[in-house]
């Protein structure tokens, strides 16, 4: 049995070069497809983009926590515990999927209007969890699914930016 | 497979990600005037009550 550590243990440079690089690669394939790239972001569009408060929110402190909640202790629910307490094996596919739905369905009730309007949907938002899901499983630490879900954010709120003034 | 949180760690995990969800929901109610920023907070409130 291969034992996981989800943690920020490893060489931190490089699994933020990582998760930078695939989160790169997410933008650009979201220029070619639109189901793919786009989470919800706690944005009112009648409110203007200029403060920085917002800015930090956005882009750092929301897919810090975020990460850390759904990554770390929604994802070893369902990958760790429900096999130690219940005796049932779940295949990581499956952990990531229901984790991804978890963050889809937050994404869709908390930040629900701001969703739409900012190119996400709960298909974007479940295909980025997975994506996740499996960028934690592949570095062993939440660090680059942080970093990428930094660069998703700060994508969709320059885009609006740009598009609002 | 099984994924296991460091032990040592998990409280300032729990911490981490409680603040950050209370900030979110603080500003979502309090900034955006946007009710549905009770989700984070309770969401926040939850963590932060399993932390201590």
């Amino acid at each position: 049995m291969t034992e996981k550590i989800l943690g920020i243990d490893r060489n931190w440079i490089v699994d933020s070069f990582f998760g930078l690089i695939i989160g790169l690669v997410i933008v650009f394939l979201g220029k070619i497809f639109s189901f793919v790239g786009a989470i919800g972001i706690p944005l009112n569009l009648a409110i203007s983009l200029d403060d920085l408060g917002r800015f930090l929110i956005i882009v750092i402190v929301a897919p810090i926590c975020e990460e850390i909640f759904f990554r770390n202790f929604v994802l070893s629910f369902f990958d760790d515990k429900i096999e130690k307490n219940f005796n049932i094996k779940v295949p990581f596919f499956v952990g990531a999927v229901l984790t991804a739905v978890v963050f889809s369905l937050f994404h869709l009730l908390a930040y629900g209007g701001s969703l739409s309007s900012a190119g996400g949907s709960f298909l974007s938002a479940g295909l980025m969890g997975i994506v996740f899901a499996y960028e934690v499983k592949l570095f062993k630490s939440v660090l680059p699914a942080i970093v990428t879900h930094m660069v998703l954010n700060f994508s969709v709120l320059s885009a609006l930016a740009v598009i609002i003034g | 497979m099984a994924i296991k949180i460091p032990q040592k760690k998990k409280k300032t995990y729990q911490l981490v990600s409680g603040i950050g969800f209370l900030i979110i929901g603080l500003y979502m109610i309090l900034s955006l005037k946007d009710v549905r920023g009770q989700i984070p907070l309770g969401l926040a409130i939850g963590i932060l009550l399993w932390r201590f």
